[in-house]
């Protein structure tokens, strides 16, 4: 070697080894690349025990849906950037807070609706920042998104409205819902930002129509709010008769090649697809999108006509991975399916072999399964693919055979089991094995770390004419949605007994790590605990989650996700839980973590989500390590 | 010898007010088992807070701390013996109600006042 090859290398150290802190939180998912790392050494897994609690702060947005406000489900990341942490709450409130002390700065009331528009909650997963480098007010900015489908923009520093921003600080989203526009853009998502520009995905009604709003993403000058330009994600020709295959999770930017990476889900009805016979090659797919122009670079499609509901649930992850010699500009894309999808961020090809498989055709009215749907055998999937689990025998016992009876009145053909009258397990279930708190990626040693679901559910599909009324709001049958349109409504239920115990065998949610330059499991471990009337199933039984991971530097792994109420440090090497503490609800929300006046902090909101236990509430918890 | 000097003193029933006393430390424990349940009712930030879980371990130790008074009311018998078994039961049921509520505290009192309610059972004297 050199001694100018060899002061390269010397000089390329410090890049290459982490910085000592994390100067920003500016994204939903950390920074542009969604990759949920923090560049932190102090929490290291010989000191995160002695983790200690700097501040706690209840927001007051918060109900449990008993009264006349609706219950929430809050799942806000905090932003920390100018200085300060900005969170968006259910309410559809910005908070604007001292990072070491919890103390509210100022607030801001977008005067919502608070009426569940599109979703069965009040939802919320926060607000974005943008920097434009301007002085003077709204030189920088916070927004926050509302169920009524309004984008509000604030001046950073006083929470007071930006008046060149729509009409006077406040843009209807709505104005480009012309297609089918049987319910509003929820705005519930933050939207993405890069450069002077913001990326609006919307979220909308499951399961209730077969023609819905087309899935569109919208870019706008972050400054006006004026559209630059739209995607939309189903052929013209169709959309009269389908919709959504929208944005409704976080998007990812390589700021570097100008790509807006968006995760699209699938089209409507979810269940049935007798009306959109077409290929719809965007849907259930990741999509690169070149940020000036909206032209697609490129597009990876993981379901061929959806039946299943299984939306591209996160935002993928951008990693260089060194292969062969090279370097590799990747993404990972974490999918309902439990396939972690390793691809070229350039060209979008598979950096590991797809394999095209046949699968079981539909006996339902009027429809068409594809012939074959991509399996990935590696990296090995955080779900088995062909297997459902087996009959919990404790659930069986306690539900006088149930659970085995079950075993005959459903059938089971592996993932792709297209749904039927009969009935069909859905298994990974609709929330699926990963959802939107995605993978958390070291990109230093490239690893991958993802937590998991193991959840069955059985859905049915029901003949028009056996489904009583026109909407779901007109009967009381638990499980039941009309996708109104299509000849057949839905149910979809959690496969339990009559006591509430699930019928498969746990464990019911894992932590996994994997090499991404090999794409080998490192280990897998049951991760959270199940809760049910307060009492905890044993730890080898895992339990579902939402939210996702954070790692650090210094080999720790942060998160909350699991139904036991508990934020945990895990050691990034082995899974194994070094530090818990108890919030007021599932933190329901990937943390954040940041250095403020050279201290560093973990940041957790624990919101809860019906999905994973009906408990709510309006807690955030800030944690520090001992003076 | 007369006949009444014939009688033992182990066969004799035990007077109530000694077996309220005897019965004092089931219903100690018991008392500290209702204050631990009732707090982790009522305390954000217990875990279990609000539960049914938690309600039923108030339930438990609330039928442990009051079986033993409401034994010592009970003449020798039937149900002063149901009474006692009640009590076992109730505190047995609410250490391992304890134990999967993750209360650790709450089930160790739960098991002490177990062990000292099957003690007060085998020599409370129940024969008439």
């Amino acid at each position: 070697m050199t001694h100018f090859t060899l002061a390269v290398v010397i000089a390329a150290l410090p890049l290459a080894a982490a910085a000592q802190s994390q100067p920003e939180w500016r994204y939903f998912h950390g920074n542009a690349a969604s990759q949920k790392y923090a560049a932190v050494t102090s929490f290291t897994p010989e000191n995160v025990g002695g983790l200690e609690k700097a501040w706690e702060i209840h927001t007051g947005d918060v109900s449990d849906g008993t009264g006349d406000v609706p219950a929430t489900v809050w799942s806000a990341t905090p932003i920390y950037a100018n200085g300060t942490l900005y969170l968006g709450t259910p309410f559809y409130r910005i908070l604007a807070l001292d990072p070491a002390t919890g103390a509210e700065k100022w607030s801001y009331d977008t005067e919502s609706t608070l009426e569940i528009l599109t979703q069965p909650g009040l939802k919320n997963r926060g607000v974005a920042y943008w920097d434009g480098g301007d002085d003077g007010p709204c030189g920088k900015r916070v927004y926050i998104g509302t169920m009524g489908a309004t984008l509000h923009a604030v001046d950073a520093d006083t929470g007071q409205p930006c008046a060149d921003f729509g009409e006077g600080g406040v843009l209807d989203v709505n104005q480009w819902n012309t297609e089918n526009p049987r319910f509003p853009f929820s705005l519930l998502q933050p939207p993405m930002v890069s450069g002077d520009q913001l990326f609006l995905g919307w979220s909308g009604m499951d399961w209730e129509y077969a023609d819905a709003p087309p899935g569109n993403l919208i870019a706008i000058d972050a400054r006006t709010g004026e559209m630059n330009w739209q995607l939309h994600f189903i052929p013209e020709d169709i959309r009269p008769r389908t919709g959504t295959a929208n944005v409704w999770t976080a998007m990812t930017v390589d700021e570097e090649r100008g790509l807006l990476f968006a995760p699209v889900s699938s089209p409507s009805p979810n269940y049935w697809g007798g009306n959109r016979l077409e290929p719809i090659p965007l849907a259930t797919s990741v999509t690169a999108i070149h940020m000036d122009t909206g032209e697609i670079a490129w597009s990876f499609q993981h379901i061929y006509h959806d039946l299943w509901d299984y939306d591209t649930p996160a935002a993928p992850s951008l990693v260089d991975i060194e292969r062969d010699g090279e370097t590799v500009p990747a993404l990972v894309q974490p999918t309902k399916q439990g396939f972690l999808f390793v691809l070229n961020r350039e060209t979008g090809e598979p950096l590991f072999p797809v394999e095209e498989r046949p699968v079981p055709a539909s006996t339902a009215e009027g429809e068409v399964t594809a012939p074959v749907q991509p399996f990935l055998k590696h990296p090995p999937p955080t779900n088995d693919p062909e297997n459902m689990p087996g009959v919990s025998r404790l659930a069986d016992i306690v539900g006088f055979g149930q659970c085995s009876r079950d075993l005959e009145r459903f059938e089971y053909q592996g993932i792709f089991t297209p749904p039927s009258e009969q009935g069909i397990f859905l298994f990974p279930a609709t929330p699926g094995a990963n959802n939107w708190g995605g993978v958390a990626i070291d990109p230093v040693a490239q690893r991958l770390y993802v937590n998991s679901s193991v959840l069955v559910q059985t859905l049915r599909l029901i003949p028009r004419e056996e489904y009583p009324g026109s909407a779901q709001g007109d009967h009381d049958k638990e499980g039941w949605y009309p996708q109104l349109g299509a000849p057949y409504g839905i149910e979809l239920l959690d496969w339990m007994n009559w006591a509430g115990l699930p019928c498969w065998d746990g464990p019911y949610g894992t932590f996994s790590s994997y090499d991404l330059r090999t794409g080998d499991l490192l280990y897998r471990v049951p991760f959270g605990q199940s809760q049910q009337w307060g009492f905890f199933g044993p730890r080898s039984w895992g339990s579902p989650t939402l939210g996702g991971p954070v790692v650090t530097a210094g080999g720790v792994v942060f998160i909350g996700a699991s139904m036991d109420a508990r934020v945990r440090a895990l050691d990034a090497a082995t899974g194994g839980e070094l530090w818990s503490d108890i919030v007021d609800a599932p933190s329901v929300a990937n943390p954040a973590v940041f250095t403020h006046d050279g201290v560093d902090y973990v940041v957790f909101v624990a919101g809860g989500n019906d999905i994973v236990k009906p408990q709510v509430a309006d807690h955030v918890a800030a944690y520090r390590l001992p003076r | 010898m007369p006949q009444t000097a014939v009688i033992s003193r182990q066969s004799s029933p035990v007077p109530r007010r000694h077996l309220w006393r005897r019965g004092l430390a089931v219903t100690i424990l018991g008392t500290a088992g209702l204050l631990l349940a009732v707090l982790f009712f009522t305390l954000r930030g217990s875990g279990v807070n609000g539960t049914a879980g938690a309600a039923l371990a108030i339930l438990g130790a609330l039928t442990t701390a009051l079986g033993p008074l409401l034994a010592a009311t009970l003449p020798p018998g039937g149900w002063r013996g149901f009474v006692q078994i009640l009590t076992v039961l109730a505190a047995l049921l609410s250490a391992i109600a304890g134990y999967f509520l993750m209360q650790s505290i709450y089930t160790a009192v739960m098991a002490l006042a177990t062990v000292a309610a099957v003690v007060l059972m085998l020599t409370g004297g129940n024969r008439p």
